[in-house]
């Protein structure tokens, strides 16, 4: 530390060491150890200081002023209680209503069951695209199902072909009898 | 002591008004003091502390002790309302303002030790607001300066800069008062 920075010190915090930056305290007192023109700033400063402690002590607070805070607190308490029950409250009774409505609303399980067994009837007697191209071109899924490797009857593997030619499971439901 | 703080800004956080009671007995004159040299106004210094005493009251519940001091809290809650009233008193009427403390060099009979303060204060009373703030909360609060920078949102550097140009204006209008205190003649 240099004398310029130490004068910065003293204008700046005055001349009692535990009022200095504290990263800077020990350069310091070693300067004014060592400097007599440093020890003439510092004690140049200590005049300004102790002026300034001859200002008077604010007045204490009032004996009464703590306790009428802590009354003031109370009924602040009573609305951040409220309010923290509202909080709580509120959205559950929502989450409540909620379920409610949606429970008048939706259709009874019996109902539904009807309609979606009436659906998956209806579902059922549809042809897909897939469908209508392989009945015109007569070509079944199952005839690309690789042979190779099964034995006829084994779980898992197609007929093998007879005699009539290809077929599959679902030719053998569709052939007229 | 920060950490018996932090424990009961817990309980108070929970509604115990016990340890709420308790940080504003062991804060309440710092704060008072700290409102009074900032406003120069003994009753306007309690309605402050009040105010930034039921703000902890109703903030202590989210309260996270991160390293953060209680008491540069309360400082700067404290500023902040301080601030606000200094700018009201700036819109009201003149005839609302009190009469500033007189500046002027005091006569022969003012040199004793109490009028001596009282011109110190007078002379602190004149400052720049900010000036003020940074001598009253490092050399009467006794903050360190990083502490002070926190609470004033300022850099360390302008704290810095700002109590040197403090105490510069302070021996300015206390030569006149006291030359021989200050080394002058």
């Amino acid at each position: 530390m240099d004398e310029i920075r130490l004068r910065q010190i003293l204008d700046a915090y005055g001349a009692r060491p535990e009022r200095w930056p504290e990263a800077e305290r020990a350069a310091a007192r070693a300067l004014l150890a060592s400097s007599p023109a440093a020890r003439a700033a510092q004690a140049d400063a200590a005049r300004l200081d102790a002026l300034l402690d001859a200002a008077p002590a604010p007045p204490a607070p009032p004996a009464e002023l703590a306790a009428r805070i802590v009354a003031a607190a109370r009924p602040r308490a009573r609305v951040v209680s409220l309010r923290r029950a509202a909080a709580v409250v509120v959205p559950l009774a929502a989450a409540a209503g909620l379920v409610l409505w949606l429970q008048h609303r939706a259709p009874s399980p019996g109902r539904a069951s009807a309609a979606d067994l009436a659906l998956a009837a209806r579902l059922d007697d549809v042809a897909t695209p897939s469908d209508d191209l392989l009945d015109t071109s007569d070509a079944w899924a199952a005839d690309t199902t690789p042979t190779w490797g099964c034995a006829t009857g084994e779980l898992g593997c197609p007929d093998l072909p007879t005699a009539t030619g290809r077929q599959s499971r679902r030719t053998t439901e569709r052939i007229p009898v | 002591m920060d950490d018996h703080d932090d424990e009961l800004i817990g309980r108070a956080g929970a509604g115990d008004t016990e340890a709420f009671e308790r940080l504003v007995r062991r804060h309440l004159g710092r704060i008072v003091a700290f409102a009074g040299r900032t406003l120069g106004d003994a009753a306007a210094a309690e309605d402050v502390a009040q105010e930034v005493f039921l703000r902890l009251w109703t903030g202590a519940s989210r309260w996270r002790p991160t390293g953060a001091r209680l008491s540069t809290w309360l400082h700067t809650v404290a500023l902040n309302l301080c601030r606000d009233r200094i700018a009201k008193r700036r819109e009201a009427p003149l005839d609302d303002v009190p009469d500033p403390p007189d500046p002027a060099p005091a006569p022969e009979a003012r040199l004793a030790t109490q009028a001596i303060g009282a011109s110190v204060q007078a002379a602190l009373a004149d400052l720049p607001e900010a000036q003020r703030v940074a001598i009253t909360l490092c050399h009467f609060q006794g903050m360190r300066n990083q502490e002070a920078a926190e609470v004033m949102n300022v850099s360390v550097e302008a704290l810095e800069s700002l109590l040197a140009r403090a105490r510069r204006g302070l021996r300015t209008r206390l030569a006149a008062v006291a030359p021989e205190l200050l080394g002058g003649t």
